[in-house]
């Protein structure tokens, strides 16, 4: 049963390093403002230890080196306005309400702390908040999904219109939360064609009352829900089903509870899915 | 220039909302109904357009209550007691069961039933990971023994279940307001978020948020969180008072009518305070409201 009715308004942060811009960041921020009468927060996090260039090309032994220093300081000035700029005319030119944050700050720890009162978290997975790039999920966005206190919604390098939603129910409680977070935060979304996607090894039994719970609880959120089981090794059989079907899907995970000394050892399915770029994630813990 | 940012077609957009349903618990002990609880509970089912999902809990493995327990529970589902325990209470179940459902459709609400024979916290426990809410009477317990409120039970369901717990007020006549409890710590933003996640519907209604010593968090922390409360709700009221935690809840609460009262991690040691029955008078009327708890 489906009622339409004012929207509240949600509150959304958008992370942005000024010096290496995201246009995958900008375009998923602004058609979620659109669709969720979102206010968008563009965060830009301009943290004082990082600069564009490294040490060695500022130092030169030549007399005016202090001159070439401010110069390149001002480059990354001008550099960092542009982004900020680029995303005021987005918003602007879509007609959502925005802000601006620019952060001069430690830049995890003030991000956590504005995620208490956000209600979902973009940032695009290759982001490293350093001038190296690093395989995703970079260190950076480690710790933001280890801490945050709203969901995170990670984003491909490349935009892609979300026409289908696969929800990765492994059976863990988080993943069950983070089903019921999807619903809660993007209900538009939550209106689109929804899978559930597991993977069990041959042999393996779910246990049956929790099958049949899990049905009634998908049936009142996504009444038209399908269920997929794959047999197989998870980690190896859900990136190989999803990199068949179509690009366009938004995949709904639980992952990244406190316990980081298990992250160490066992690569989680979110970093699986974080390095192929493909698929925007969402990821919610309540932790 | 910005085509990429028109809405999907076919999708609602803007201004209009799709309330998804929701899954609601209404847990009971099988063999004590309190069915005056459900004018609540249909009104609770009415907002977030959902049906009600009975947990009837019939705790078969380890019954500890004495049988003349069991048969003052058969009396008042209205049995004659005629029968020997066991099936005594089966029938008790069975009839509580039918009442449940007669009175869900006198008041038009519509439900469906979940019997759960095993251990009982266990069994919500489970049940609270596949729910979006939970709603419980205070007064619900297994044990043999006279429990205060809110019992042992309601107590381990409070701090363990996997949804938000609501305890259901003894009489209900229609909700005026909501009051949040906020102290910072990140568990009251939880059940603050965690409530407006699921009655969106309530942001036109009044609502107050209440601190005990707000200066204890930062100013810049403050406005935040101001601003995202005005996000989400249309009627905002910030009350609060110095001193004493406990007492001064209980002081900031106490006038309150017609509330649902919401609380994070602060609540589990504070519901327990406003139960207690050495201030008896006062704190009394503070639990006669709805209060909604979420911890994480």
């Amino acid at each position: 049963m489906l009622t339409i009715e004012l929207l509240v308004m949600k509150k959304i942060l958008a992370v942005f390093d000024g010096l290496k811009f995201s246009d995958s960041t900008l375009k998923y921020a602004v058609k979620m403002g659109i669709q969720h009468n979102a206010m968008i927060t563009g965060v830009f996090l301009e943290d004082m230890t990082y600069s564009s260039r490294g040490i060695y090309q500022l130092y030169s032994e030549k007399e005016y080196a202090l001159d070439s220093v401010k110069h390149l300081v001002a480059e990354d000035r001008h550099e960092r306005d542009a982004a900020v700029d680029r995303f005021e005319n987005a918003c602007k030119d879509a007609g959502i309400a925005y802000m601006v944050h620019r952060d001069k700050q430690l830049a995890v720890r003030d991000l956590l702390k504005e995620s208490r009162y956000a209600d979902l978290l973009l940032i695009d997975a290759s982001e490293s908040m350093t001038r190296y790039t690093e395989e995703s999920p970079t260190h950076f966005v480690r710790e933001i999904l280890a801490g945050t206190r709203c969901p995170v919604l990670l984003l491909p390098r490349h935009f892609t219109d979300i026409r289908r939603v696969y929800w990765l129910h492994d059976g863990s409680p988080v993943s069950i939360y983070a089903f019921k977070m999807f619903n809660y935060i993007l209900p538009v979304l939550s209106e689109l064609p929804l899978d559930v996607l597991s993977a069990k090894m041959p042999g393996e039994e779910g246990i049956e009352a929790d099958k049949l719970l899990i049905k009634e609880l998908v049936s009142l959120h996504a009444p038209h829900a399908g269920f997929i089981s794959l047999t197989g090794q998870p980690d190896l059989e859900i990136p190989l089903f999803l990199r068949k079907q179509d690009k366009e899907s938004l995949l709904i995970l639980g992952a990244y509870q406190r316990n980081a000394l298990s992250m160490l050892f066992k690569a989680s399915m979110a970093d699986l899915l974080v390095k192929e770029h493909q698929w925007p994630l969402f990821i919610a813990h309540n932790k | 220039m910005y085509s990429w940012c028109q809405p999907f077609t076919g999708l609602t957009s803007l201004s209009e909302i799709l309330i998804v349903m929701k899954k609601i618990l209404y847990v009971t002990d099988a063999l004590n109904l309190h069915l005056e609880n459900l004018e609540f509970a249909g009104y609770i089912c009415g907002l977030a357009q959902s049906k009600l999902l009975a947990v009837f809990l019939e705790n078969d493995e380890l019954e500890m209550r004495t049988e003349s327990m069991i048969r003052t529970a058969a009396v008042n589902a209205g049995l004659n007691v005629t029968e020997e325990t066991l099936s005594l209470k089966q029938h008790t179940c069975d009839t509580n069961i039918q009442r449940f459902k007669t009175a869900c459709e006198t008041k038009g609400i519509d439900c469906a039933v979940h019997r759960d024979r095993g251990n009982p916290l266990a069994e919500i426990i489970l049940e609270s990971r596949y729910a979006d809410l939970l709603l419980l009477d205070v007064t619900t317990t297994f044990s043999a023994n006279n429990e205060g409120t809110p019992t042992d039970f309601v107590k381990d369901v409070m701090s363990n279940a996997e949804c938000p717990v609501m305890l259901m007020p003894e009489s209900f006549n229609g909700v005026g307001e909501i009051v949040f409890t906020y102290d910072g710590k990140p568990s009251s933003i939880h059940a603050i978020k965690q409530f407006t996640y699921l009655f969106p519907q309530l942001k036109e209604l009044k609502t107050v948020v209440v601190s005990v010593n707000p200066e204890e968090v930062s100013p810049e922390e403050r406005y935040k969180f101001r601003e995202w409360m005005h996000a989400h709700y249309n009627y905002l009221d910030f009350l609060s008072s110095e001193g004493n935690v406990k007492m001064g809840l209980v002081e900031l609460l106490l006038d309150r009518n017609k509330s649902i009262v919401v609380m994070g991690a602060y609540g589990r040691s504070m519901i327990s305070n406003f139960f207690s029955p050495s201030h008896a008078n006062p704190v009394i009327k503070v639990i006669s409201q709805a209060v909604f708890i979420a911890h994480n």
